[in-house]
């Protein structure tokens, strides 16, 4: 199985299109099952709960439309892919109005959770033992993971709108914007996961 | 024989060699078997060299230069200097050094041959009568929406009668060594109807006089203008069939019409002229052997006597270029230039707005220096390439590089990958398209044909429309009626179309409607249709004249009796929409005259007589009105079309995204509108993205989404222009805390 590895990693290199469906199903369950596993060790672990600042409307309302938006892009984009190995029709519609709304929401989210996604202190929390960050350093690491790819993804489209590349250039820009928007999506996925896990006061 | 007596020898030797019976008997019988084996070999070797040889090659990309003797039918040498020569048969002229039988099964002659590849669906055979109001899609090849000539009882010969102008020759026959089997009606049935033979009689029997159409060669092969096929088709439509090739050539003179001769005619009993007194001309005007070539002129005999009483047609060979042992030249070419192509596969616009031809382009490709032959190759099997995508050659060789995509991009089929830039095709950029459109639009789609407009345009072509032949009466609305281009699906793909309304005179039988023979129609509606030679079905059936009461019915009493050079645009307008009422109603009662005649011809099972035109059908109901019905065989029949592809900057789509995706674009909103030999005050209209079978809803919400796409990109740059700043900045602030960090360290 092991000497399959070079080959199909020179596969994904060299098609990374064509194995893109595969890398959906495989990634996906990888993150669940991640997920459900560290859920396990959570509710298993005494670790103590730590009380944090809660979400005021404004950030909820921006957590929320990112998390539709991005919902939106990745059923219409998983779903198609994986059952009709390509976009078309109303689905592709639908993934265009989605990426309409994350277009709008991401620079708020970017403003909105920035702050409270950086790492160390600064200002007057600095070299205050006492103060309990907004989020522990995995929903940090998933938030600018989230950033960069969402920037991934809006940009390799709107440049695809443009007439500079041609074909080729395209379906290379098509396949960053495959895989930036799955990465997009685990990145939010987890993210949500452990804001959910602060909620229960399991971290 | 020679290998088992061999065989056995050895045996024999080797059982004598085992037991020690030796001496000088068993050497001698050793040297008998060795140099039987070595002769067998030797006789099996050259029969199969004999074999291969047999149909001469050079091999070479040069061109063989042609001085070769002619043969008639019976395949007996012709001396062209005599004035009893008979035409000079391609059969086994050509055939003598080049394959005619391989020849014959290749794409161009294979028409007739049920048992053919069909291949995908192309231009039928338009079986158009004006007097009758028929234009019948015919196709041996067994395209859905064509019907089988053969199940209308139209026979071989008929079917060269009609449509032999545009036909190459050696459709109608396959070769026999025997040349007398070729020239019996029913042999040429069995070669090329199949399995549903034409009834005997039908062709009258004529074969015997007319001879076979055999494949021309030089129709292709000839030097560029040296074949006429108007010459062509004066001798097929005179059933001089096998007089053809020689007369198409212009190397000889053909007086006589097979179609003059009585039906009682027999060749043999044909009374012969007196000899010529000067029959000994040729021998007397054989040149010097120092001479290669001389003038037949030089060497021609005295005029023979005409033949008294009815001949068959007679031939005279002009003045050619003649060696001294009668070999002709005939200056033939490898490839096929554009020109003759050409003659069968033309297409002009006819619509109002197409202009005078000289403003139209050629194909891209021919003004870049390729023909048709770069693309449309074939061996000597002739099954020449048509170049779409998946095609499948007979010959099994991957032709997958010479469709628009393979050349141009990569070809794929099922065997291999075939890298693209064929004669130096160039690589599209396709610059800001997105890749998309290149697994749901053909190449075709955007690059072939007319642009898409806001109604499909009229057309013409060769095949349908007898174009390269001389007329005088070609016009817009010459029948049959075809537009360019209707977009349709092909497996999601979509492709420009032709499309043609099929018009006939049928019967309906338990929901099946089938049209009846075109000849046996227009016999029994010939005196209730009362159409006259050089009129049309149309203008006779619906034919009206606006009374002055019309006139004031739609301009009003005042302007009722005024000239029509004072009618306003808009008053002619209501005219001639009064008018085409009228006719409309004028054709039905003269149609329900013509459906009853023709019901009295029909067999008592239930059979209802029909007339199909333009997307209807029309019936007769119990109260003898005419009423219309839909019915599947009204449906057009549409086929893929390949050329004239228009330069890149002339393509659909070359000046953006709007000209396909907005509202009301001719490329999904286009009209395609019937078009038959029916008077139809509104005939029947489709939308082009309705034809395609694209759900509505979701192109008119897809174009409507383009509205906002310039505000969107703006939008989107902000937007994204942001969220970089914000990343930039904190990476700044991120980098200065890890030094900071690092510094305290």
């Amino acid at each position: 199985m092991l000497n399959n590895v070079p080959a199909s990693l020179a596969n994904l290199l060299e098609h990374p299109g064509k194995v893109y469906p595969t890398v959906v199903a495989v990634t996906l369950i990888a993150v669940v099952v991640v997920i459900i596993l560290h859920l396990i060790l959570a509710l298993l672990g005494g670790r103590a709960p730590r009380a944090r600042k809660r979400f005021n409307w404004w950030e909820k309302l921006v957590y929320l439309g990112a998390l539709a938006s991005v919902s939106v892009l990745g059923v219409t984009s998983f779903y198609t892919v994986l059952r009709f190995g390509g976009m078309h029709g109303w689905w592709l519609f639908a993934h265009m109005f989605g990426a309409g709304a994350l277009t709008a929401v991401l620079p708020l989210a970017a403003l909105t959770w920035c702050g409270a996604s950086r790492f160390g202190q600064s200002g007057p929390q600095a070299g205050d033992a006492a103060y309990v960050p907004r989020f522990f350093w995995l929903p940090r690491v998933m938030f600018w993971l989230f950033l960069v790819a969402g920037l991934g993804v809006m940009l390799t489209m709107l440049v695809s709108m443009l007439p500079l590349f041609g074909t080729e250039g395209l379906e290379i820009l098509l396949d960053i914007h495959r895989y930036a928007g799955l990465l997009a999506v685990v990145a939010l996925l987890i993210h949500f996961y452990c804001v959910l896990l602060q909620r229960a006061q399991l971290r | 024989m020679a290998w088992r007596v061999t065989s056995a020898d050895v045996a024999d030797q080797s059982c004598s060699h085992r037991h020690g019976v030796g001496g000088e008997r068993g050497r001698g019988k050793t040297a008998v078997v060795i140099t039987g084996t070595i002769a067998a070999m030797l006789l099996v070797g050259l029969a199969a060299q004999a074999e291969e040889s047999r149909f001469a090659m050079t091999f070479s990309r040069s061109q063989y230069v042609h001085w070769i003797e002619l043969y008639d039918a019976t395949d007996t040498k012709i001396d062209p200097t005599d004035p009893h020569a008979p035409p000079y048969s391609p059969v086994f002229t050509c055939g003598r050094c080049h394959d005619y039988a391989a020849i014959s099964r290749g794409h161009h002659f294979n028409a007739l041959q049920p048992q053919a590849a069909a291949g995908r669906p192309g231009e039928p055979w338009i079986w158009t009568d004006t007097r009758t109001g028929t234009q019948l899609p015919l196709s041996y090849r067994g395209w859905p929406g064509t019907y089988d000539p053969r199940a209308l009882g139209i026979s071989t010969w008929d079917f060269l009668l009609k449509f032999g102008r545009h036909m190459p020759g050696g459709l109608a026959e396959a070769p026999a060594e025997d040349p007398s089997l070729r020239a019996t009606d029913e042999t040429a049935v069995e070669t090329t109807a199949g399995d549903a033979p034409v009834p005997p009689g039908a062709d009258n029997g004529r074969w015997p006089l007319s001879g076979q159409l055999a494949i021309d060669c030089m129709a292709c092969h000839g030097r560029a203008t040296a074949h006429s096929p108007e010459a062509w088709w004066d001798q097929i439509s005179k059933q001089n069939f096998a007089w053809a090739p020689v007369a198409a050539l212009g190397i000889a003179d053909v007086d006589g019409a097979v179609s003059n001769l009585p039906a009682d005619f027999d060749p043999a009993a044909q009374r012969e002229p007196t000899p010529p007194d000067a029959a000994a001309a040729p021998d007397e005007a054989v040149p010097s052997p120092d001479a290669a070539t001389t003038e037949a002129a030089e060497n021609a005999p005295a005029e023979p006597a005409e033949p008294t009483g009815p001949s068959l047609p007679r031939t005279r060979y002009r003045a050619l270029q003649l060696s001294a042992d009668k070999k002709v030249f005939f200056d033939v070419v490898r490839t096929p230039s554009n020109n003759v192509c050409y003659y069968c596969h033309t297409t002009r616009r006819a619509d109002a707005a197409a202009g005078p031809d000289w403003t139209h382009d050629e194909d891209v490709h021919l003004r870049a220096g390729m023909s048709c032959a770069s693309c449309h190759r074939n061996d000597l099997e002739h099954h020449t390439v048509r170049g779409y995508e998946g095609e499948q050659h007979p010959s099994g060789e991957s032709v997958a590089s010479l469709s628009c995509r393979g050349c141009h991009l990569d070809g794929t089929d099922e065997a291999v990958t075939q890298a693209g830039g064929r004669l130096g095709a160039p690589k599209p950029l396709h610059r800001g398209l997105p890749p998309i459109h290149l697994e749901t639009l053909s190449c075709t789609a955007c690059h072939a044909g007319p642009r898409p407009s806001p109604e499909a345009l009229r057309v013409q072509t060769s095949m349908a429309h007898a174009l390269g032949l001389p007329t005088h009466s070609l016009t817009a609305e010459t029948e049959p009626g075809m537009v360019v281009p209707v977009m349709l699906q092909t497996d999601g793909v979509l492709y420009p179309h032709r499309m043609v309304w099929p018009a006939f005179w049928g019967q309906l039988r338990d929901d099946q409607l089938t049209p009846l023979n075109p000849d046996a129609a227009q016999e029994a509606l010939r005196s209730t249709l009362r159409v006259r030679r050089n009129a049309t079905f149309t203008e006779t059936l619906g034919k009206v004249t606006l009374s002055a009461e019309d006139k004031a019915t739609v301009l009003g009493a005042d302007r009722a009796s005024a000239a029509d050079a004072e009618l306003t645009d808009e008053e002619r307008a209501k005219l001639a929409r009064l008018a085409t009422t009228k006719s409309a109603e004028a054709f039905r009662e003269k149609l329900g005259g013509a459906l009853e005649a023709l019901q009295k011809t029909l067999p008592s099972d239930g059979s209802q007589a029909v007339y199909v035109a333009g997307g209807r059908a029309y019936r007769r109901t119990a109260d003898g009105a005419v009423e219309t019905f839909s019915h599947p065989a009204t449906q057009p029949y549409a086929w893929k079309l390949g050329h004239d592809v228009r330069p890149a900057r002339w393509s659909s789509g070359a000046t953006g995204c709007y000209e396909c995706h907005a509202l009301g674009t001719p490329i999904f909103d286009g009209k395609v509108t019937a078009i038959g030999p029916a008077p139809d005050p509104e005939p029947p209209t489709q939308r082009m993205a309705e034809l395609a079978g694209y759900d509505r809803l979701q192109i008119d919400a897809w174009n409507l989404s383009f509205q906002g796409r310039s505000a969107f990109k703006w939008f989107g740059f902000v937007s994204a222009g942001v969220v970089g700043l914000i990343l930039v900045s904190f990476l700044f602030v991120g980098l200065n805390g890890l030094f900071g960090f690092l510094r305290r360290s």
